[in-house]
């Protein structure tokens, strides 16, 4: 039976089931936050939203790295596999939270902290990584790449277009 | 603050299900060890507040302007396509992916 969100930016969008990821350790600074939605506009957009079931205003904007800088290779620690409970970080897409400001001529995306997502089994953590080359907050600039990997996420997301 | 004097080997307990263990003290540094539920997140103190910070800046998407975004991105895109052509004739390193 699908649920229904209302929220500022998404209304009356049909959520099933089977798209809820469930977020054991919520996000970091939003740790009450457990259950998530991953909305997609379609369109060719190149964002994602990263919803909260259960607070209406609390939303972040996602993007795959793919799409905006080469040579990212996050590596997720035991622990993480454990939570995730991706043995061999196969099933784990990374997701990286955008920031912006009011103006929108800065981009921000942040690098440290990727979330990180388990499509199989539908759990979600925001991943802190070791690797000290990656900043909490990257300004995107003109050193993009424009392929992208929408295909391995689309069942784990939902359309609202 | 509960101020405690362990020794190596020594552990404490919050709760009935957080242990955190002394495993090595080598000069300034102190090894601990922590067991604790899948629930509960655990990490070092001044990276957890870093991203806590940028995680509050990051959930202020009120003012997103989802088409100006894809714009921006677009620009971005184009930026990087202009500066490719003007290095092609140096740089013949293109590998195919």
């Amino acid at each position: 039976m699908a649920t229904v969100i209302n929220t500022p930016r998404f209304k009356g969008i049909q959520i099933q089931p089977e798209k809820i990821f469930v977020f054991p350790q919520g996000i970091i600074g939003f740790e009450a936050a457990r259950d998530f939605v991953l909305i997609d506009r379609g369109n060719g957009n190149s964002f994602l939203w990263l919803q909260s079931l259960k607070n209406p205003d609390l939303c972040f904007l996602l993007i795959e790295p793919e799409k905006v800088i080469d040579a990212y290779h996050p590596e997720l620690s035991s622990q993480d596999r454990i939570m995730l409970e991706a043995s061999n970080g196969k099933d784990v897409t990374f997701l990286n939270l955008v920031t912006v400001d009011e103006s929108h001529e800065n981009i921000y995306i942040n690098l440290k902290s990727p979330i990180a997502i388990n499509s199989e089994k539908r759990i979600g953590i925001q991943v802190i990584l070791e690797d000290e080359r990656y900043p909490v907050r990257h300004q995107l600039t003109t050193r993009l790449k424009s392929s992208g990997n929408a295909k391995k996420l689309e069942k784990s997301v939902v359309k609202a277009g | 603050m509960l101020v405690l004097s362990r020794k190596t080997n020594e552990s404490i307990m919050i709760g009935d299900n957080v242990e955190i263990k002394i495993v090595e003290v080598k000069g300034e540094y102190v090894k601990l060890g922590i067991t604790a539920p899948r629930s509960i997140a655990v990490h070092r103190k001044e990276i957890y507040e870093a991203i806590k910070r940028e995680n509050e800046e990051a959930a202020k998407t009120k003012h997103v302007d989802e088409a100006k975004m894809e714009e921006k991105l677009k620009e971005l895109k184009e930026k990087e396509g202009e500066k490719g052509k003007e290095g092609k004739d140096k740089n013949d390193k293109n590998k195919p992916k």
